[in-house]
């Protein structure tokens, strides 16, 4: 059985797009989130082993998720999403206690590579 | 027009008058109202601007609103006060006869300007408030500085010649 | 994405420029090694664009880095035709560049130029000819791109005194030098960050004390991806590696012992190991930067708020003088003295080096020496002299009005210049040097010179001086009417600036500059232009005057003379006031009535101040003269920007707000002013 992967981003269209990239390498996707309350909300109820986070999200964003998630489990293994010239935001949440991070648009073999470098 | 008179259900605006009539602007745009101080005259500029002043160091145009809407020059005097409105991100003063009062007006009670005021001075005006039976003419500053309107206003009514104040 | 726009655009030049002046510089000297450093500029621009979403520029750069990767492995030969296909693709970038949102409308012209791009790698492959030596192995003299493992840097020439202090303080205290090579995945986005992350690890377990390329070129992505890091600390290399290349997108990570005394143990170590140290800035331990990069709107208020300082202590220092308190006074020098550097400290902000502009003539100077079949050398001088950034900004045009007229006229052609014995080769020399407050940009050609009888004859056939006045002309007098409008300093009309639009027009936008323009020519021998600059425009010097009951000031630049004259000294001719001044006669207007603010009343005698500007003299009738005093300009806003005659305005210690002249469009609008008022009155 493969990892199990939390989803957050606010648009329909990048939750599928990720979730076809990881179900095809071997990921089970366990949640999908639209924005950080939902992520707080999910993380707790299906614990998954690894959560992909959008950074500009409504609610409440992906900054603030990642920090919320880390207070409630400290070994959560989070990698942020960013767009391009996120930069600033990258380097807070990675501060926050994301693993790592990947750049939209997406490639594939980048966002595995991601994910089996944080996941171990 | 960032008046907001179609979404807010209030409107706040500084009421003032040229001779005898109620003119308007919204409160959002007011950022002071000044006695009047001395202003520097600018030679060739349009016949409506009375020159420039200082205001805490920036040097900002000031326009004669009596100029602007052709109405006979009249003696300046205590009462007199400059509005010190934001115009696209810049600080411009309008010199009013004197400044009545802070008025909240319902939305509602402000209309469009009616099609028989004259059709250039129509521009430079927003909309007709209505409030206990006082008129307000809430003014469009976007327009009042614009050679487009000046040049439709004297279409209307042509211009006397006249520099000295 | 939208803040990023102006330092996407800022930078993007600044790689234009250097793949620009390179190329130049392989023309000249094809076994000169400039591959590298346009690789670098193609690379991060490509970089830069591809992260900013601009995919043809990307992708165009892209194939350029290409082809000057094969250039500079010796794989391809460089050549005439190859510096051009490279030349157009740099207008092509600047033509992005300038439509950055209308991209997509170059598709078709980026795709071509990337085919031919693409076969230049390929035929130039196939036809290598036999005289040009593939390049030596090694020879990679970059610091950023071209960096390939083993060919760590030469740390020793790298350091300066102060890091080479804390390494054998870290090594008194036992710790270790480490050599960490990190390389990306290729086309890594936000590399800063990963670069980041890399420091974050490294954060635990010791210091880093310089890197290469420097701190700064990481931050700022202008590296490909790879670099290297001096650590000093205690660590365990095994581990600590393992961590580094589980940062996503970090393909290999290696720590290496270094033993600075000598060398860094990896292998290869040291080419041009004084290069690198001359390009990186001496860094310190932390990751402390040496260059900040400042919105300009941040500096022009930094320096509105300083001239409002100004203006307040002159205030201050007029209030001190009243009361006469001898402590009061001497707070108050200091006050002065310390403001003064504050506002000169603040001015030098807003300089930057002539280069900017001038990096743009050798290309431009090239093309046109091409297009004229005229054999020409420009040679630049003084390129770091230091000038406003708004006088930079304005200053291109008049020069390039002037290069292209050197170019256009003054030179010859070789046959031409064999004939009279001279060096077959025009040279065109631009310079920039300080003088006082003022900057001199000179361009100067060794060229046919001007012929004043052409100018003359031409100046005639225009109307603008009679036959009379012809005859009685002399040298400098008959130069100075290249500046007028329709005279031009070509003999015959061939082309653009053959047609009198020129000289008028860089006298004009040099004067709206508050600067001068001079010229000296020797028949056959060539012509000098000289232009003279203030430092700053935020400051300038004016006269101040009084006419009625305002004050005006009037840029010393524009002032020749001040002189006072009797009413019986005004003559009228052909309804204009005059009067003579050492054998000139000079229009005198009444500055009041010039700025229609009433009549001017009689007076024993007049001040004059005789002003020149946009080629034209006359003195100004005021009723004081009240002294000269440097002024902060302020803007009237942008409602009232276009007042003929007025440069803006200042704000005196008093609060007074005083117009400031500008004495070109005043003496411009005269002739229009003349029928309107006639018409008024």
């Amino acid at each position: 059985m493969g990892k199990k992967v939390m989803i957050t981003d606010d648009t329909a269209f990048m939750r599928m797009t990720l979730r076809n990239i990881l179900e095809k390498n071997g990921y089970e996707v366990v949640a999908e989130a639209e924005d950080g309350v939902q992520a707080v909300e999910k993380y707790g109820q299906h614990k998954p082993d690894l959560v992909t986070m959008d950074i500009t999200m409504p609610n409440m964003d992906g900054i603030t998720a990642i920090k919320k998630i880390m207070a409630e489990d400290p070994g959560a293994k989070i990698v942020v999403v960013s767009a391009m010239g996120q930069k600033a935001l990258v380097i807070e949440a990675l501060n926050s206690g994301a693993k790592d991070f990947i750049v939209k648009p997406f490639q594939p073999d980048r966002i595995v590579e991601a994910l089996q470098k944080v996941g171990g | 027009m960032r008046q907001g008179s179609q979404t807010a259900p209030e409107v706040q605006i500084v009421a003032f008058k040229l001779e005898e009539e109620e003119f308007a602007v919204d409160i959002h745009q007011v950022h002071e109202v000044l006695k009047l101080v001395p202003v520097t005259p600018l030679p060739q500029a349009a016949h409506f601007i009375e020159g420039v002043i200082n205001l805490r160091g920036e040097v900002i145009p000031v326009i004669d609103l009596r100029k602007r809407f052709e109405l006979p020059a009249q003696e300046r005097n205590n009462q007199t006060r400059i509005i010190i409105v934001e115009i696209e991100e810049h600080n411009v003063g309008l010199i009013v006869d004197f400044v009545t009062e802070v008025l909240r007006l319902p939305a509602e009670a402000i209309q469009p300007p009616p099609a028989r005021v004259a059709g250039a001075r129509n521009e430079l005006i927003s909309g007709i408030g209505r409030l206990e039976g006082r008129l307000l003419i809430i003014l469009n500053l976007a327009k009042i500085l614009t050679m487009h309107a000046k040049i439709a206003l004297e279409e209307v009514i042509p211009t006397p010649e006249e520099h000295s104040v | 994405m939208e803040g990023y726009e102006d330092l996407f655009l800022a930078e993007t030049q600044e790689y234009l420029q250097i793949i620009t002046r390179c190329l130049l510089e392989t023309e000249k000297n094809p076994a000169g090694e400039h591959f590298a450093e346009m690789f670098r500029a193609a690379h991060s621009l490509k970089g830069m664009a591809g992260t900013m979403g601009y995919e043809l520029m990307a992708g165009l750069a892209h194939e350029m880095e290409s082809l000057l990767d094969q250039l500079q492995q010796g794989k391809v030969a460089v050549g005439p035709d190859c510096i051009n296909l490279f030349l157009e693709g740099v207008d092509l970038l600047q033509l992005l560049t300038e439509n950055l949102h209308q991209q997509q409308g170059f598709r078709a012209d980026v795709e071509a130029l990337q085919e031919r791009l693409r076969l230049w790698q390929i035929t130039g492959k196939e036809n290598l000819p036999a005289n040009v030596s593939p390049a030596p192995k090694g020879r990679q003299t970059g610091t950023e791109g071209t960096l390939q493992e083993g060919h760590a840097p030469a740390w020793e020439g790298l350091l300066n005194n102060f890091e080479k202090e804390t390494l054998k303080e870290a090594l008194q205290q036992g710790k270790e030098i480490y050599q960490i090579y990190v390389r990306l995945r290729r086309d890594s986005f936000l590399k800063s960050v990963r670069v980041y992350m890399v420091l974050k690890v490294l954060e635990g377990v010791g210091e880093v004390v310089k890197a290469e390329p420097s701190l700064q070129a990481l931050e700022e992505e202008k590296f490909d991806r790879e670099f290297f890091l001096l650590l000093v600390g205690k660590l365990q290399a095994v581990p600590l590696q393992k961590l580094l290349e589980n940062i996503a997108e970090i393909e290999k990570a290696e720590l290496t012992p270094v033993d600075i005394e000598a060398r860094p143990f990896a292998a290869g170590a040291g080419q041009n190991g004084g290069k690198q140290g001359k390009t990186t800035p001496a860094q310190i331990a932390r990751p402390v930067e040496k260059m900040v990069r400042v919105e300009t709107a941040k500096l022009d208020n930094l320096v509105n708020l300083v001239g409002e300082l100004i203006i307040n202590r002159t205030r201050v220092l007029e209030l001190g003088k009243k009361v006469g308190d001898a402590q009061l006074s001497s707070t108050l020098e200091q006050l002065e003295r310390i403001t003064a550097e504050l506002q000169s400290a603040v001015m030098t902000l807003r300089m930057v080096p002539v280069k900017q502009v001038f990096d743009r003539f050798p290309r431009m100077v090239r093309d046109l020496s091409l297009e004229k079949n005229k054999k020409v050398e420009l040679i630049i001088s003084g390129e770091e002299t230091e000038l406003d950034r708004t006088i930079i900004n304005q200053v291109g045009d008049p020069l390039v009005h002037l290069l292209r007229n050197a170019v256009d006229h003054g030179l010859e052609e070789e046959e031409e210049r064999k004939k009279k014995g001279k060096d077959p080769l025009n040279k065109i020399f631009l310079s920039a040097h300080h003088e006082g407050s003022h900057v001199v940009i000179s361009v100067e050609d060794n060229g046919r010179g001007i012929d004043l009888q052409a100018v003359k004859e031409r100046a005639l056939k225009k109307n603008i001086i009679s036959r009379e006045k012809m005859k009685r002309m002399g040298a400098a007098e008959a130069l100075q009417l290249i500046f007028q409008g329709g005279v031009s300093t070509s003999r015959k009309v061939t082309d653009v600036s053959g047609r009198g639009v020129g000289m008028d027009v860089v006298k004009t936008a040099v004067e709206e500059l508050h600067g001068t323009v001079e010229v000296h020519s020797v028949p056959g021998q060539g012509s000098r232009f000289m232009l003279r600059l203030p430092l700053t425009l935020a400051i300038i010097r004016t006269l101040m005057v009084r006419c009625g009951r305002e004050m005006y000031a009037i840029p010393v630049e524009a002032i020749r003379e001040n002189l006072f004259i009797e009413p019986q000294g005004i003559r009228t001719i052909g309804g204009e006031q005059v009067i003579t001044l050492r054998q000139e006669v000079l229009p005198l207007y009444f500055l009041q009535e010039l700025l229609a603010q009433g009549s001017p009343s009689a007076q024993e005698y007049y001040s004059v101040v005789v002003v020149e500007a946009g080629g034209k003299k006359a003195g100004f009738a005021v009723d004081a003269l009240l002294g000269q005093q440097e002024v902060v300009i302020k803007s009237l806003g942008r409602f009232v920007y276009d007042l003929q005659g007025i440069a803006g305005a200042t704000v005196l210690g008093d609060g007074r707000v005083i117009l400031i002249l500008d004495v070109a469009g005043l003496l411009e609008g005269r002739r229009l002013d003349f029928g309107e008022k006639s018409n008024d009155h």
